[in-house]
């Protein structure tokens, strides 16, 4: 079924959370594993999303190793074995 | 007058003696972001980032006692910024010159510059007109590449080869090592060995994706290149082809590194503590130095805070002299250090600077 994993960068923000953390739903769309994973894990969904539910600028998600293009368009639809990948852009110093 | 030390902060650049002490400054209140020497003739570059009014470059040919102004890169029409990571795609503006590099005897007045958002610019008449290299920008894969440090993708390091001038090598943050051989025409990416942990576990050993913070090649032995790496550091002995990593301790996270002039065999490094926590490992700032290629390090700490320091060394911010000798590095906080032993003895000369973006010795 789809995975969906949240960077290391991403996951510490969970309190007791070491290394990167993999959610695994049999959900359909990038959008219902991501609302899946904010099901068991509230406190992420406002890393990567912002109020409006777009992806946040910084922030990067790959389905089978390819970046989504539109990160106000979640519903593309998932394969059955579809891995997610949640990331954060690299930025700063 | 030699051996200065050009610092250039957010607010300013400060030419300092070589032992630290402040003898001049220029574009103070104004954010100079890197300051470059050309070694044939002396002459000085400084870019500057004024946020509201764009990136401007300015060029001193008297060691900084004045300064004109120059043309700056210009991206041409229809030009696009690539979006690897998911930012949409937009018109390719300059948003800043991050590594200024020079060509050799035989290209007078040749300046290479490497800008955000991932364009390589040439100038063959001392930075007064610039010309886009497009056969890197043209590149199919600079779709993969995507910011790394800035919104969009950063050239930052040209390594022009002292024995050949038309073959340089340049590195993407996040785009890779890239080579040309044929003075900018062709280009191939150079990242044999390097992972990146951040990607998605398929895109790991990509080339095009890597984050290679900076890149330097020892001048008396080019062959030898270090890479200090978004995952660690990297050095190669074939001049790129393959890359090995070497782990340091406390961290091999960091982001400038410098080579010695003539043994390729020394480098050093600022280590923090890791991506996601950019401050020194348990508040004391050191200085990594390997003298065997990286097979092991020596930890520098004397004259350097041991207790509660959060400073920050960007790419820029850490250079060695000539000799090989005198190193210096500056700050996110605006602390300054010099030694003059390879780093056996640090001496802070400042504490109050802005923060420091890049130093260099002149």
């Amino acid at each position: 079924m789809p995975a969906l994993t949240f960077a290391r960068p991403i996951a510490r923000w969970l309190p007791d959370q070491d290394g990167e953390l993999t959610v695994e739903r049999p959900a359909k769309t990038l959008r219902a594993l991501l609302e899946a994973a904010f099901a068991d894990h509230p406190t992420l969904r406002g890393y990567v999303l912002d109020e409006r539910g777009v992806v946040r600028h910084h922030v990067a998600v790959f389905v089978d190793g390819v970046s989504i293009t539109d990160k106000s368009d979640l519903d593309q639809t998932l394969a059955p074995e579809a891995s997610v990948f949640v990331m954060q852009a690299l930025s700063g110093g | 007058m030699a051996g200065s030390l050009l610092v250039s902060t957010r607010k300013g650049l400060f030419v300092m003696t070589p032992d630290g002490r402040i003898e001049r400054a220029a574009f103070l209140g104004e954010p100079v972001n890197l300051t470059g020497i050309d070694p044939r003739d002396g002459a000085w570059y400084a870019a500057l980032d004024l946020g509201h009014f764009g990136t401007k470059l300015h060029r001193s040919d008297d060691r900084g006692e004045s300064w004109a102004e120059l043309a700056v890169p210009a991206y041409p029409e229809g030009a696009t910024i690539s979006a690897g990571d998911g930012k949409a795609t937009q018109p390719a503006t300059l948003r800043g010159i991050w590594s200024l590099a020079y060509g050799g005897a035989d290209q007078p007045g040749r300046v290479w510059a490497g800008t955000v958002p991932g364009g390589l610019f040439r100038s063959d008449d001392r930075g007064e007109s610039w010309q886009l290299v497009e056969g890197l920008w043209d590149e199919p894969s600079r779709a993969n590449w995507f910011g790394g440090g800035t919104d969009a993708p950063s050239i930052h390091s040209i390594v022009v080869d002292p024995r050949d001038s038309k073959r340089v090598f340049v590195a993407v943050s996040c785009g890779g090592v890239w080579e040309t051989v044929d003075d900018g025409a062709t280009w191939t990416v150079r990242c044999s060995g390097m992972s990146a942990a951040y990607m998605p576990p398929e895109r790991r050993d990509d080339p095009t994706i890597q984050d290679p913070h900076h890149l330097v090649s020892c001048p008396a032995a080019p062959d030898v290149m270090w890479v200090q790496h978004h995952n660690g550091i990297f050095v190669s002995t074939d001049a790129a082809r393959s890359w090995r990593e070497v782990k340091a301790e406390p961290s091999s996270f960091g982001f400038g590194v410098v080579v010695h002039p003539r043994d390729p065999m020394r480098a050093w490094f600022v280590p923090a503590i890791k991506d996601e926590r950019r401050i020194p490992v348990d508040g004391a700032l050191v200085v990594t130095h390997t003298r065997d290629g990286g097979e092991s390090f020596e930890i520098q700490r004397e004259g350097l805070p041991q207790t509660h320091a959060y400073d920050l060394v960007y790419r820029h911010a850490l250079a060695i002299d000539e000799s090989g000798d005198r190193l210096a590095f500056g700050s996110t906080t605006g602390n300054v250090w010099v030694t003059a032993d390879g780093g056996a003895r640090w001496q802070a000369v400042s504490h109050h600077l802005p923060p420091v973006y890049a130093v260099t010795y002149a």
